[in-house]
C-alpha cells in the first residue's frame, strides 16, 4: 500500500496541515507528496525542474487538487494531466472550498474524477477524507497505463 | 329686356294694323268716292249757276224786249208752270244726284267703315290674342326666366356649396396636415427619445451585466477565500479538543465547542449569501409548475426531518403558477419550512398551503397557526439577515424571507404578510404582474 502515492496539491499551509492531520486520523499512510502551486504539480507528475529525473513508473495513486492555486490553477493542471498520454487516467479529485457552479462544470469538462467540497466542519472534514482514502486507495482499480508508466 | 321686347312686340302689332287700316285698296276707294263725290258736286253747282245765269240773261232779254209782257203772261198762264217745272227739273236732277252721289258715297263709307271696323275688330281681336299669346308667352317666359333663375341661383347655391365644401375641406386637410406634421414630429420625438432609452437600456445592460460580472467574481471570491479560515478555525478548535483535551477544563473545552459552532455558522451565512447572489443572477426560465405537487413534495420532506413532529398539512389541489420551476420550489421550501418551524411550540400544528383571488387575480398562500409576528416589524420581514425571533427560540439564519422576497421579484410578483403575535403567520405572494403573466 506504502507505494500509493497521494499527491496533494494545496496552497494554504492550514488546509494542507488539515488534510493531512484527517488522513492521519484515518490511518491512511500513504506517502503523500506536497505541491504548493500548480508548476510544482506538474513537475512532480512530468518529472520536470524540482522533480527532475524522478522515476515516472510511480505516478500518484490519487491527485487531492485543490483549484485555487498560484502560478498555474487547478483547472489548468488538470487540464495539462489529461492532454498528457502518461497521466490521461490519473484519479483526480477536485478538493476545494466552492462549490461554485462554473467550477463544477469546469472540472468534470476537463475530466476530474470527482468533486469534493471541503465542509467548515472539520469532523465531516476529516469523514470526508476517510471515504476518499477509502474508495479511491483501496476500493478504484486504476487504469493499468497509470501506473506502469 | 322683357319690357323692350314687349313693347316692340306691340309695336309690330301696331304696325301691322296700320298698314292693313291703310290698305292701298281702302285707300283707293275712300280716294274715289271721294273724287266722284266733289265732281258730281261741282257738276251739279255748274249746272245750277248755268241755269241761273241762263235765267238772268232770259229775264233781261224779256226786261229789255217786248216780250217782257208776253213773257210774263205767259209767265202767268203757262209758262210759270214750265218755268216751274224747268226750274223743279233742274233742281230735281241737281237733288236726286246729289242724293244719288250722297247715298252711294255713304254706302262706300259705310262699307268702307264696316270694313274698316271688321278689320278693325280683327285687328283688335288680333291683337288682343297676340297680346294673350304674348302674355302667354311673356308669363311663360317669365316661368321660364324665373325657373331659370331658380336653376341658375340652385346653380349658385351649388356652386357655393362646393366651394364651401371645397373651402371646409381644403381647410380639414390643412389641419390634417398639421396634426400629420405634429404626429410625425412626435413619432420622430418619440423614436429619438425611444433610441436614447433603448441606447440608455443597453448602457444599464452593458452596466447591469458588468456589475452581474463583478458580483459572480466576488461571489467566486467568497466562495472560495471566506471559508478556508473558517475551516482553520474549526479544524485546529477541533485538534486543540483532540490533541489537549487532558489539558482543558470542561469550560475551555465548551468555549473551544462554541468557536467551532461560531465558524460553521458563520459558514452557512456564507452560502446562504451565495445563493441569494446565485438567484439574483440566475437566469429564470418559465413554465407551468404544479406548486401543489412541489408543496406536498415539501412537507413529506419536513416529516422525515421531524418524524415526531404532528402537524395537521392542507395542500390545495391544482394550484399552478408560471415560474420558474427551481425558484418556485425555493420559495415553497422556506415559507412551509418557515410554517413548519414556527408552529413547533403549538399543540395542534397547522400549516396551510393555498390560493385565493383577488380581482380574478390568483393569489397563492402560505398559512400556520404559529407564534406569529408583531406586524410592527413587518417591514424588516423581507430584508437579508433579518430576524424576528431569537435564535435560542427558533433557529435560522435570518435569509429565508429575503430570499423569496427576491425570487417573488424577479417573477414579477408581490409578496405580503398578515400576522399577529400568537396568531399565526399568513404570507401571499403572486408569480405574475397585476397586468398578465410574466
Amino acid at each position: 500500500m506504502s507505494e500509493k502515492v497521494i499527491l496533494l496539491v494545496e496552497d494554504h499551509p492550514d488546509d494542507e496541515e488539515l488534510t493531512m492531520r484527517a488522513l492521519g486520523k484515518n490511518n491512511i499512510m500513504n506517502q503523500v507528496v506536497i505541491a504548493r502551486d500548480g508548476v510544482q504539480a506538474l513537475e512532480y507528475v512530468f518529472g520536470t525542474g524540482a522533480h527532475a529525473g524522478r522515476d515516472l513508473n510511480v505516478m500518484p495513486q490519487l491527485i487531492l487538487l485543490d483549484l485555487k492555486l498560484p502560478k498555474i490553477d487547478g483547472l489548468e493542471v488538470l487540464r495539462r494531466l489529461r492532454a498528457d498520454d502518461r497521466t490521461r487516467f490519473l484519479p483526480v479529485v477536485i478538493l476545494t472550498s466552492s462549490k461554485e457552479e462554473q467550477d463544477l462544470m469546469k472540472s468534470y469538462k476537463l475530466g476530474a474524477n470527482s468533486y469534493v467540497r471541503k465542509p467548515v466542519d472539520f469532523v465531516e472534514f476529516t469523514q470526508a477524507v476517510q471515504q476518499l482514502g477509502l474508495y479511491w486507495l483501496i476500493l478504484n482499480e486504476s487504469a493499468p497505463g497509470a501506473k506502469i508508466r | 329686356m322683357y319690357l323692350r321686347e314687349h313693347v316692340s312686340a306691340i309695336g309690330q302689332v301696331m304696325n301691322h294694323a296700320l298698314a292693313r287700316f291703310m290698305d292701298p285698296l281702302y285707300e283707293r276707294m275712300v280716294l274715289v268716292l271721294t273724287v266722284l263725290f266733289c265732281s258730281s258736286l261741282a257738276l251739279m253747282l255748274l249746272q245750277v249757276s248755268q241755269l241761273q245765269g241762263d235765267l238772268i240773261e232770259s229775264m233781261a232779254v224779256a226786261d229789255s224786249q217786248v216780250y217782257t209782257k208776253a213773257l210774263d203772261d205767259l209767265r202767268g198762264l203757262y209758262s210759270s208752270d214750265i218755268v216751274e217745272r224747268v226750274r223743279f227739273h233742274n233742281w230735281y236732277n241737281v237733288y236726286t244726284w246729289t242724293a244719288f252721289l250722297l247715298v252711294i258715297w255713304l254706302g262706300g263709307l259705310g262699307l268702307v267703315i264696316s270694313k274698316l271696323r271688321r278689320t278693325s275688330a280683327e285687328l283688335e281681336h288680333r291683337v288682343m290674342e297676340r297680346t294673350s299669346a304674348l302674355r302667354e308667352s311673356n308669363l311663360e317666359l317669365e316661368r321660364q326666366m324665373a325657373e331659370r333663375c331658380r336653376v341658375e341661383e340652385e346653380l349658385r347655391q351649388a356652386h357655393l356649396d362646393l366651394e364651401q365644401r371645397v373651402h371646409e375641406r381644403t381647410v380639414k386637410l390643412a389641419e390634417a396636415n398639421v396634426g400629420l406634421t405634429r404626429e410625425i414630429t412626435e413619432r420622430q420625438r418619440a423614436e429619438d427619445n425611444m433610441s436614447k432609452l433603448n441606447a440608455d437600456l443597453l448602457d444599464r445592460t452593458t452596466q447591469l451585466e458588468a456589475s452581474n460580472k463583478e458580483l459572480e467574481a466576488f461571489s467566486y471570491s467568497v466562495s472560495h477565500d471566506l471559508r478556508a479560515p473558517l475551516r482553520g478555525i474549526d479544524g485546529f478548535s477541533q485538534a486543540v479538543l483532540d490533541d489537549y483535551h487532558d489539558m482543558l477544563d470542561d469550560t475551555g473545552r465548551q468555549y473551544l465547542q462554541r468557536v467551532r459552532e461560531a465558524s460553521q455558522r458563520m459558514a452557512k451565512l456564507i452560502d446562504a449569501m451565495l445563493n441569494l447572489a446565485r438567484l439574483i443572477r440566475a437566469e429564470l426560465t418559465f413554465e407551468t409548475v404544479d406548486l401543489s405537487a412541489i408543496g406536498q413534495s415539501i412537507v413529506a420532506d419536513l416529516s422525515k426531518v421531524d418524524p415526531d413532529r404532528q402537524v395537521e398539512v392542507v395542500v390545495a389541489d391544482n394550484l399552478r403558477a408560471i415560474a420558474d420551476p427551481d425558484l418556485a420550489r425555493v420559495v415553497l421550501e422556506n415559507l412551509l419550512a418557515n410554517a413548519w418551524k414556527f408552529t413547533s411550540h403549538e399543540e395542534f400544528a397547522r400549516v396551510e398551503l393555498g390560493m385565493t383571488y383577488h380581482y380574478a387575480q390568483p393569489i397563492f398562500f402560505v398559512r400556520d397557526n404559529g407564534v406569529g409576528f408583531d406586524m410592527t416589524y413587518a417591514d424588516k420581514l423581507f430584508g437579508a439577515f433579518q430576524r424576528l425571533h431569537a435564535v435560542s427560540e427558533f433557529q435560522g439564519i435570518g435569509i429565508g424571507l429575503a430570499t423569496v422576497h427576491r425570487i417573488i421579484q424577479r417573477h414579477g410578483g408581490r409578496i405580503w404578510a398578515d400576522a399577529a403575535m400568537e396568531k399565526g403567520a399568513t404570507f401571499f405572494f403572486t408569480f405574475e404582474n397585476e397586468g398578465g403573466k410574466s
